[in-house]
């Protein structure tokens, strides 16, 4: 299930990953063979609601699922290196200097006891840069992200900045060392909603500036729509559709990415009709069933939806690149969204 | 900060007026009778009523107090009612003694325990850590006077005969002969031992949770994802956080030792403030008494306030401007 990418090699290879949690109940499959590429350069968004699997695919990304988790199948691969099972020592040069990664909530990511110019020049210094040199830098990184009077600022603890300055402070962590991939994980969920459009802003600067590829995970369809060029909807730690931005915003195939779209409030809502749902609740991890994971929820779910599990697969009379795994998906295709 | 301790130290007073005022009409109401004791227990109704007005105990209690308190702040603390030596001189020699014990406690126990703790959470739920949780719970249980005994029969006598010597190794009382490092060091190894049993056991566990805690972080998470390795991110990033907790117990139970230490020094025939306590009380000295729990009321508030220097030293979020 290799996807063929428009570069002929992708800076990141995701095939068949599988992330699974022991807890006493049993192994949560938190995320069940997914493959993917990321080009150099590119912005491929991953969409999908909460557990679904997105922050622990980039984590293991990151070789850094947490305990009780562990990579159970597949391989990653960034340029020619295969990460997976690489040893904690090689790997850890990698961390911050060839993928590097921004985590949702900046006030718990970054150490309250430390000034924050020190945790930026630490990005530097543990890969070998020299001290002096990295604090130059980093009084440069925190003006490249806008944050004005970097060099007091510098001195300061994180607490002493608001959630969009931290933001700033975390992503010019990230991009120190010129990665060739940055992930971001909701980087703008735990902001505020007039904050968050300019550290998108920021984060789309700096993603030019290191000349990084970006793996942008997010719930948020609006922030896909307007940084990704391609995006993966995941549900129940697997992709179930994925294509460009436009070709999978304007003409969504699966019952759940056209869900997703619905629930999405625009300004001709009718502000008095309560929001489109999609009903139900997502499966329990727990549980690996052989069917559609979403047909207990799904309007349109016949019969083999729930006795064997659809494949992700190119859809008809689209774009190559548009997949979707749902046995309804040439009806679907006919069955235009109604907006 | 500067501003911030004064006004602390300036809090303190009240609290320490208010725990000399209970202290001493506790101990002249209920404890034994001073002029008693001064005329030797005898029912010579002349002698007790010389020293009742020597005393001024023949004055109401709270002209007593506010004259007592008029006294001790002038550093005029009066003289035992047992041997007339001055108060304020044997609780001096008392506390240097027990400062000796208790510093070195303090000092060794942190160490280890911190370096215990750290390790018990870098490495939870694995052989090791449970073998210290074991050991952590045996020192809790042990009572300090059965294991300080323990410690005299094999490490002083057993120790001596093992090594088939005529001169013991570690001294089991304060030694007369001779000063210096090497003595100092022998005869304080036994008793800061079996104190760092009891601190060690404690403190380690306090280390392991919040160690524990802070190792969930998403800091730790941020720290590890910039390419640190893994004993940096807990010794850098992680114990600098997971400090604070700690040195709050370690400051306040620091603070009790000045007055706590009674089983320890009565097992090693200390001379210090628990066994100038003890002797006190069994002499019903009431001149001793009071100004010995006014001061190791002083140092827990001493100490208190030490905890919370620290702790904004520590984490820059509780600074005070």
């Amino acid at each position: 299930m290799t996807i063929i990418s428009e570069t002929p090699t992708p800076l990141l290879v995701v095939d068949d990953l599988a992330v699974e949690f022991a807890t006493s109940s049993g192994a949560i499959h938190a995320v069940n063979g997914i493959s993917f590429t990321v080009a150099a350069g590119e912005t491929v968004a991953i969409v999908g609601e909460s557990g679904s699997g997105k922050s622990v695919s980039a984590l293991a990304i990151m070789g850094l699922i947490p305990p009780p988790g562990h990579q159970t199948n597949g391989v990653v691969r960034l340029a020619s290196q295969t990460l997976t099972d690489m040893p904690d020592r090689h790997y850890r040069t990698l961390r911050g200097r060839n993928i590097a990664m921004i985590f949702q909530d900046p006030l718990s990511s970054l150490n309250p006891a430390f000034r924050v110019g020190d945790q930026i020049v630490e990005a530097m210094t543990t890969h070998g840069t020299a001290k002096a040199e990295a604090r130059t830098r980093a009084i440069e990184l925190m003006e490249s992200v806008g944050i004005a009077n970097a060099p007091r600022r510098a001195r300061d603890y994180p607490h002493q900045f608001s959630g969009g300055m931290r933001q700033r402070v975390m992503i010019a962590m990230a991009i120190a060392n010129r990665p060739q991939l940055l992930i971001a994980d909701e980087p703008t969920t735990a902001l505020d909603v007039t904050i968050q459009a300019q550290v998108l802003d920021v984060l789309q600067a700096a993603k030019k500036d290191a000349d990084a590829a970006l793996l942008l995970i997010t719930h948020d369809l609006g922030v896909v729509a307007g940084m990704a060029d391609r995006v993966l909807v995941m549900y129940a730690g697997r992709i179930i559709e994925q294509g460009s931005v436009d070709e999978v915003l304007i003409n969504p195939i699966h019952p759940y990415t056209r869900g997703l779209l619905a629930a999405l409030p625009s300004l001709h809502t009718n502000s008095r009709a309560p929001l489109p749902t999609i009903a139900g609740v997502p499966p329990n991890l727990l549980s690996d069933r052989e069917a559609c994971a979403l047909a207990p929820r799904c309007e349109f779910a016949i019969d083999v939806c729930r006795s064997s599990r659809p494949l992700l697969e190119a859809v008809s009379g689209n774009q190559e690149n548009h997949q979707a795994a749902c046995f309804r998906a040439h009806d679907m295709a006919v069955l235009k969204v109604d907006k | 900060m500067t501003r911030y301790i004064g006004r602390r130290i300036l809090a303190a007073i009240p609290v320490l007026l208010l725990a000399s005022l209970l202290v001493f009409v506790l101990v002249r109401q209920f404890g034994a009778d001073p002029a008693r004791t001064r005329c030797q227990q005898s029912r010579d109704l002349k002698c007790l009523a010389r020293t009742r007005v020597q005393l001024g105990l023949d004055r109401p209690l709270p002209v007593q107090y506010v004259d007592f308190m008029g006294d001790f702040v002038q550093g005029d603390w009066g003289t035992s009612e047992r041997t007339d030596q001055s108060v304020a001189e044997s609780i001096g020699i008392a506390l240097g003694e027990t400062a000796q014990l208790a510093f070195w406690g303090v000092a060794f126990s942190s160490v280890v325990a911190i370096s215990v703790g750290v390790y018990s959470a870098n490495k939870a739920y694995s052989p090791g850590d449970y073998f210290f949780t074991g050991l952590a719970f045996a020192g809790i249980a042990m009572p300090t006077f059965w294991f300080g005994l323990i410690c005299i029969n094999y490490l002083t006598f057993h120790l001596k005969e093992l090594l088939n010597t005529n001169e013991v190794i570690f001294f089991s009382i304060p030694n007369a002969t001779g000063h210096g490092a090497i003595n100092g060091f022998r005869e304080l190894a036994l008793p800061v031992l079996v104190l760092s049993v009891q601190l060690v056991a404690g403190w380690s566990r306090y280390q392991r949770s919040s160690m524990l805690d802070e190792l969930d972080s998403d800091y730790i998470r941020t720290a590890r994802s910039k390419g640190l390795t893994r004993r940096r991110v807990v010794w850098k990033h992680g114990l600098r956080n997971s400090l604070g907790a700690l040195v709050t117990v370690i400051a306040i139970d620091a603070g009790a030792l000045f007055g706590g230490l009674i089983v320890t020094e009565r097992v090693f025939s200390r001379p210090g403030m628990g066994t100038l306590f003890l002797n006190a009380l069994g002499n019903g000295d009431s001149a001793v008494l009071i100004p010995w729990m006014i001061v190791t009321g002083v140092f827990i508030i001493i100490f208190n306030l030490f905890a919370d220097i620290l702790y904004g030293v520590l984490d820059p979020r509780v600074r005070v401007a």
